[in-house]
Order: structure tokens, then sequence, then C-alpha cells
């Protein structure tokens, strides 16, 4: 098992969490939500993405609409629905109380 | 210099290089069976293709060819196709049974070593054997009853062609497992359902002469037409040739003996049309099925289909119907025209003498006898002469006399449609025996006039022999004739002339 496999399926593990978070802000077409994926340094390729993106809106937690471009093709613009909403705030709850547990614990090995 | 392919990529137009396009459609191939049991594959895949719209459209400019470079950075941003397949099996870890499908080896038909389908080749690949054995074996078995061939298109259907690198990669893979093949069987029964709606386009349609078995039958037929055309043509001719030569030069043989058409013809059948009739209802059978024959095949050839074809054929069928007729009917008069036998007695002669010397003469002696000349060689059983028939087969009886005298009676027989028709026809028979020096000279042939026909006309010689006296024929004793077996006497001996002069006994 090397690094990068690990640091590659920790990046995945979250990434459900952090595309739901990204529109809870509202409304984005993939090519947003990569951008700020990227931004984050979260992101290795943009290929998972997508399979994500659908399988989400295959359990009904985000659904799209189609706008038309000028600068390129139609962009399929996602966002949250009901569902997804109670399903992103059950997520964010866990995520608080891992990042606290978490924290905690790496503070306690770096002041050993 | 680099060949350059125009694509549409979710409509947008792009100009590629042929290597840039070879590695997107794989790439495009892989992506689609790693995501395969994937929900929803077409709009991942459709998603995926927008972006990569996108992404070459940031640095495209106006018809800029797309090269290689290209494709290649815009599938590292993307990620390998691997990247897409983990995201899945990791995130539904119940379902990770599914065969790391790199790995699995399967079986695919290598459409680039086909000679049919590409089965063959597929087999040969999947076993790791030479193409030509299997083929042979297929062969084989195609001869054997032709049960390669159910076999063999069975393959060729539920069988997916590799198309992509991964899956000529699969197509000669090493590992085989139990999932691999239940995934094989699976997917195997959806192609059967999806190529069968396939196939029933294509063979309404007739279009897609690309398909291999579409090819088969395509040179099915044309081999099927060709062989009809070549049938038909020849019939054609040969018919032309009978119809329209003299039938007499058409060798033909009776009894064993050649003569030609047409006079078997001028011997068996009637003149009053008849003859005729039967020729003609011959051609017009022979001709319908030869343009029958040819029609089909240039409807096999060229394929079109047209309302005259469909006149020509019921035309055809109706030429067929009266061929049929025509036939009947001769065959029917001919017959009837034995239905009665007609018989005609007469005591030609009675002789007082110790012995009864009979004496044959033969054609072939050159002698004219009553107008009889024939080959000086042949002992021909069947002549036809200056309008007359010259038949063999003289019959003799000899029965016990009731008084001191040899009685001569000659009975003519002929058969008729009527009995007035038969003895008329039995009254035409000439037998001119005669009586010379102390012997009765008896004709090989009996002969009748060919308007008559060959209506089972006969000539019986009925010799009524007196107690204790003999009958020789040509020297020899033919009554009474002692019994080999029984070494009694026979009350009755029957035997019959030759052509040539020799005498059989029936007995």
């Amino acid at each position: 098992m090397n690094v990068e496999n690990t640091q590659s399926q920790m990046r995945k593990g979250i990434l459900e969490y952090c595309i739901l978070s990204i529109l809870h802000q509202g409304e984005a077409y993939p090519s947003e939500i990569l951008d700020k994926l990227r931004q984050a340094q979260l992101l290795v390729v943009e290929g998972t993405v997508y399979p994500l993106l659908t399988r989400l809106k295959n359990l009904e937690l985000l659904t799209y609409r189609w706008e038309e471009s000028n600068a390129g093709p139609p962009r399929k613009y996602y966002c949250i629905t009901p569902k997804g909403q109670q399903f992103y705030l059950a997520l964010e709850r866990t995520w608080r109380e891992l990042q606290q547990a978490v924290t905690q614990l790496t503070k306690t090995n770096t002041y050993e | 210099m680099n060949k350059t392919i125009s694509i549409h990529l979710q409509g947008f137009p792009f100009i590629l290089e042929e290597q840039a396009y070879t590695v997107l459609e794989n790439y495009l191939n892989e992506l689609r069976q790693v995501l395969q049991y994937e929900e929803g594959v077409d709009e991942i895949i459709q998603d995926i293709e927008l972006r990569i719209v996108e992404l070459l459209q940031e640095t495209q400019k106006g018809g800029q060819v797309i090269q290689l470079e290209r494709i290649q950075f815009i599938m590292s941003v993307l990620g390998d196709a691997s990247n897409f397949g983990e995201s899945v099996l990791e995130s539904e870890a119940e379902k990770t049974t599914h065969p790391e499908t790199a790995t699995t080896k399967r079986f695919f038909r290598d459409r680039e070593n086909a000679v049919l389908g590409g089965v063959a080749s597929g087999v040969s690949a999947y076993f790791d054997v030479d193409v030509v054995i299997v083929r042979a074996l297929f062969v084989l078995c195609f001869m054997a009853f032709g049960s390669g061939i159910p076999v063999y298109i069975l393959f060729w259907i539920i069988t997916p062609a590799a198309k992509t690198a991964s899956e000529k990669l699969q197509m000669r893979g090493k590992a085989v497992n139990v999932e691999g093949i239940k995934t094989e069987v699976k997917e195997a029964a959806d192609r059967v359902q999806q190529n069968s709606k396939k196939w029933a386009k294509h063979v309404r349609s007739e279009l897609n002469n690309k398909e291999g078995l579409q090819r088969f039958i395509h040179a099915f037929r044309r081999f099927l037409g060709i062989a009809m055309l070549f049938f038909g043509i020849t019939l054609t001719l040969v018919l032309c040739f009978f119809l329209f030569i003299d039938p007499n030069w058409v060798p033909a043989q009776i009894n064993g003996q050649f003569t030609s058409l047409g006079m078997l013809f001028s011997i068996f059948f009637e003149d009053d049309g008849t003859h005729q009739l039967l020729i003609y209802g011959i051609a017009i059978l022979g001709f319908a099925w030869a343009f029958s024959s040819i029609l089909a095949a240039l409807r096999l050839l060229f394929s079109f289909q047209s309302l005259w074809i469909k006149w020509s054929l019921s035309l055809l069928g109706f030429s067929v119907a009266i061929g049929i007729v025509m036939l009947s009917y001769a065959g029917v008069k001919t017959a009837r025209s034995y239905a009665y036998e007609g018989e005609l007695s007469q005591e030609v002669a009675r002789i007082q003498q110790e012995e009864l010397q009979l004496q044959t003469v033969s054609l072939h002696a050159n002698k004219s006898y009553d107008g009889f000349t024939a080959k000086e060689t042949h002992f021909e059983r069947l002549i036809v002469r200056n309008g007359r028939i010259y038949n063999h087969g003289i019959e003799i009886v000899c029965e016990a006399s009731s008084d001191s005298l040899f009685h001569i009676v000659l009975i003519k027989k002929a058969n008729g449609y009527g009995v007035e028709k038969a003895n008329q026809r039995a009254s035409h028979i000439q037998y001119p025996l005669k009586w010379s020096h102390k012997h009765l000279e008896l004709p090989t042939y009996l002969s009748y006039p060919l308007a008559d026909k060959m209506r089972d006309q006969e000539v019986v010689i009925k010799i009524r022999v007196p107690e204790g006296k003999n009958v020789r024929l040509n020297q020899a004793q033919i009554f009474p004739r002692v019994s080999e077996v029984l070494n009694l006497e026979q009350e009755e001996a029957h035997g019959f002339i030759d052509s040539d002069g020799s005498y059989s006994c029936w007995d």
C-alpha cells in the first residue's frame, strides 16, 4: 500500500460531501464544481466527478437543468434537492464530529 | 503528412489528426467499458463528452486541427479510465464482485483476421491455437451434416466483435474466472436480444452488406442465381435445338434398336395432330421451366422486383397448365387407341405330307419378297420403309389336328379404339407366307402401314398337326416336342421366329 493510493482514497471519500457542499451554496455546472475542487486542491483527475454526479442525481439528491451557453456547449446546472439538503446536513454533522476528533487526535500527537 | 478526420462531439464539429482520433475513440470506448455496470452510463459519457468539448474549445481556434498532444492532455485532466471504475467500485462496496476486466479473458470475434465473421479467429485467440486448425475443425463440422453452420451463426450473433484496444487485449487475456464467464453469459443474452432486432432490421431492409452473414447470403444468392441462369439458358438452347431441327436427326432407341426421335413419334402417335400436340406440349413445359429459372435467377442476381416479373410468372404458370393439358390429351388419346383387340383368323392351307417343312425367309437374304428389301447384314427388328412398318416376332403355335391333314391357320391381331378399328388394322397386316417345293416359306417380318401406327400388330401361325407327324423348321424338329423334364410329349408347342430366322420356344 503506497502513500499516493491512500491519499487518493481519502480525497475520494470526502468528495461526495464536498460536492454537496458546493451545491448547497447554489447551483453550478460541472466545470464550476471542478474549478472549485481544483482550487481546494481536492481534485486529482476530473473523471471521478462525473460518475459521482450522475449517481447522486439517480439517488435524487441532486437535480439538474440545461442552459444554453454562448461560450460553448450547453451547460448542465446541478442543484440540490430537499432530500439532498437533509443528506448534506447529516454528512456535515458527521464531518464536524470527525474533524473535531481528528484535530484533537492529531494535536495530541504533535504535543507529544 | 497526416490524415485528418472530422467528427461531431455532442453536436460540435472538430477536425482531428487521425492518431488523435484513434486515441480519443479508444479512450471513450474504454470509459464505456469500465462504466458499463454503472447506472446511466450514457449520461456520464455525455457529461464527459461535453467536458471534452469545453476543453477543446478553450484552446482551439477556428478550424484548427487537433493534435495528439491535445487529446493526451485532456485525457490526463480527466484521468485514466481506471479512475472512473475505481470510484464505482469503492462507492458500491457491496457490489465489488465485478471482475477486473483488464485481466479477464473474454471471447470476442476477431474482425481483423476474419474470413467470414471472425468467429474462428476469435476462438483461436481465446484458446491460443493456430487459426488454421480452428478453421479446419469448423469446415469439418460444416461437412458433417452441416452441423457447424448453425453453431457458427449462433456464435456470430451472440459474440461481439473486439472493437477497442482493451477488448482486443481481453480477447487474448490470460486469466479466466467464473465471474468472467458469468458476465459473458449475461452479456450474451443481452446481445442476442439486441442483435436479433438488428438482424431483423437488416433482413428487412437488405441494405447493410457489411455484416458477414449478409455477405454470405449475398454470395450464396449470387452463386444460385448464376447456376439457375446457366441452367435456364442451356435448357432454352437445347429445346430450340430439338424443336427446330428435324426430329428425324435426333437419335432414339426402341427394342435395343437405334432409330430417330421423329421415327419413334411417327410409329406411336397418330398423324392427326397428336404427334404435334405432344411435341409442343413438351416444348411449352420445357420453355416454361427454362424461363422461370432465368427469371428467378435475375431476381436473385439483381434483386429487382417489378410488375412484369409477376405477370411473366403467372403467364408461365398458365403455360405449364396448357402444356400439361396437351400432354395428357395426347397421352390419353394414344392409350385409348390400344383399348380393343381385333383378330382375323383364316385357314390359308391344308397340306397332306408325312412331315411339314417350314423355311424362314429373311430379308437379309436379299430376296425381293413382295416388296421386302432390306439391308443385307443387319437383322433389324423394326424397319420403317416406304410408308410401312416391318416388325419381327412371328408366333408359331402347333397343336393336334383332328384329321390327317396339316391345317395352316393365319391369325392377324391388332389393337384399336373400337373393335372395328382394331379389325381394320388387323386386315392391313401383310404376311405373305408361301408354299413352294414341299416346304412352307415363312417371312421373318410382318408388315403394316405406318399410318396404322404400332398398335400391338401380331401374326400367329397356327399349325394343326395330325397325330404321329412332325413339324420341322429350318430342318430342326419343333413338334412334337419332347419335354426334357417330364419325358412326355406335349400337346402344344409355342415359339416365335426372330428377325434373323431363328426359332425360340416359349415353353
